[in-house]
């Protein structure tokens, strides 16, 4: 039986070309359903003290240049984002707790400005750290009228550092 | 291509395109992501050097709220569209600046400067709507109580335009934690994207 089936085997072709077909129709396809939004990333943020805090955190005092009321339960730290009208970046307040305090404010030019009070915001909370030790959360406050993105760089200055974290456990709160 | 000699026939040989061809859909499957109809390709991320990767889902749903600001293509004095080195059209706000919430890809929110409040309050009416459903659905998945349901699995996702104020950003996070979301995430652009 195999002598024979050897003897009549005939010359097998395997037909690519409509493999090839179906392969270049499954190409297009990812081709046109590729999409580079792969490479959102996630930002966290401390949610359950951002709830329990939202609107707690505010100064009593109407005051504009008052410091926020700081609650022992509060982190150590909390930085105050201030916008201009236009929305964008105008100083950033930081207050450590049973510390100092202080204003930085970008020279007048404000995009190179607000990324210099950025870069001294995180040398900053760099010292910050490294004298209060072992706390990784900090209070962002922020005018309500902050451009979104203003915001979001004023919370990576305070997430990390380019030599590592800074304070990870953000809880957001409004400046009013 | 391989002509057998002394042969009119002439064979092409396909087997290599095949392979280069195989391969490149490997790498498109492997790489391929299904945008979710919900997520909209308008909102300008800002972009965040502490952004993390996305940890693949476990859940099989979730809610994105996209919060965008209407922007026109920018036009040269011919009324072509301007690009950038990448080939991507400039866009700038329109004006008057017009601002959305949208909700799970279909409730749409529409504002304009200074209606800031009115939408945030049909926002959290939104967020309350769609929380009710979902404790429903969680209930008789869970075969238990509506009441009983502290938090809801279903994650929320929020996607702000850069030029959206903090303002409108914050009230919508607290409003969904305060409906028992126990998950909310912020989006951003990780750096390395945002620099291509």
């Amino acid at each position: 039986m195999a002598k024979n089936r050897e003897k009549w085997a005939p010359e097998v072709e395997l037909p690519i070309t409509p493999m090839l077909d179906m392969f270049f129709q499954m190409l297009f396809f990812f081709v046109m359903t590729y999409h580079p939004s792969a490479l959102e990333g996630q930002f966290p943020i401390n949610l359950a003290a951002t709830e329990d805090r939202a609107g707690q955190n505010q100064p009593t005092n109407p005051d504009p240049k008052a410091s926020p009321r700081v609650t022992p339960d509060l982190p150590h730290v909390t930085v105050v984002a201030k916008a201009a009208d236009n929305g964008w970046l105008e100083s950033v307040d930081i207050f450590v707790r049973g510390g100092s305090s202080e204003t930085l404010k970008p020279p007048p030019d404000r995009t190179s400005g607000s990324e210099q009070i950025l870069r001294h915001l995180t040398r900053r909370l760099q010292e910050i750290k490294k004298e209060i030790g072992g706390d990784d959360r900090a209070v962002v406050q922020a005018s309500g009228h902050l451009r979104w993105e203003d915001a979001m760089r004023v919370m990576d200055a305070c997430r990390r550092s380019s030599s590592g974290p800074l304070f990870p456990k953000l809880e957001l709160d409004l400046v009013r | 291509m391989a002509a057998v000699v002394g042969s009119d026939r002439v064979e092409l040989n396909l087997t290599p395109l095949l392979d280069l061809v195989l391969q490149i859909i490997m790498f498109f499957m492997i790489t391929v992501n299904f945008v979710s109809d919900q997520v909209n390709a308008n909102v300008t991320l800002p972009s965040s050097t502490s952004a993390q990767e996305i940890q693949a889902k476990t859940e099989t749903d979730f809610i994105v709220i996209n919060l965008l600001v209407d922007r026109v293509d920018r036009k040269d004095a011919q009324g072509r569209t301007i690009r950038d080195g990448y080939g991507r059209p400039i866009r700038d706000i329109a004006q008057p600046k017009t601002m959305r919430i949208i909700f799970a890809g279909r409730e749409d929110i529409v504002f304009r400067q200074g209606e800031e409040g009115i939408a945030l309050g049909k926002a959290a009416k939104a967020i309350s709507d769609l929380a009710r459903v979902l404790r429903r659905r969680q209930s008789i998945r869970e075969k238990v109580a509506e009441d009983q349901i502290k938090e809801l699995k279903v994650p929320i996702i929020i996607r702000a335009d850069v030029e959206i104020q903090y303002g409108l950003v914050l009230p919508l996070i607290v409003q969904a934690n305060r409906e028992g979301f126990s998950k909310v995430e912020l989006r951003a652009q990780t750096v390395q994207q945002a620099q291509r």
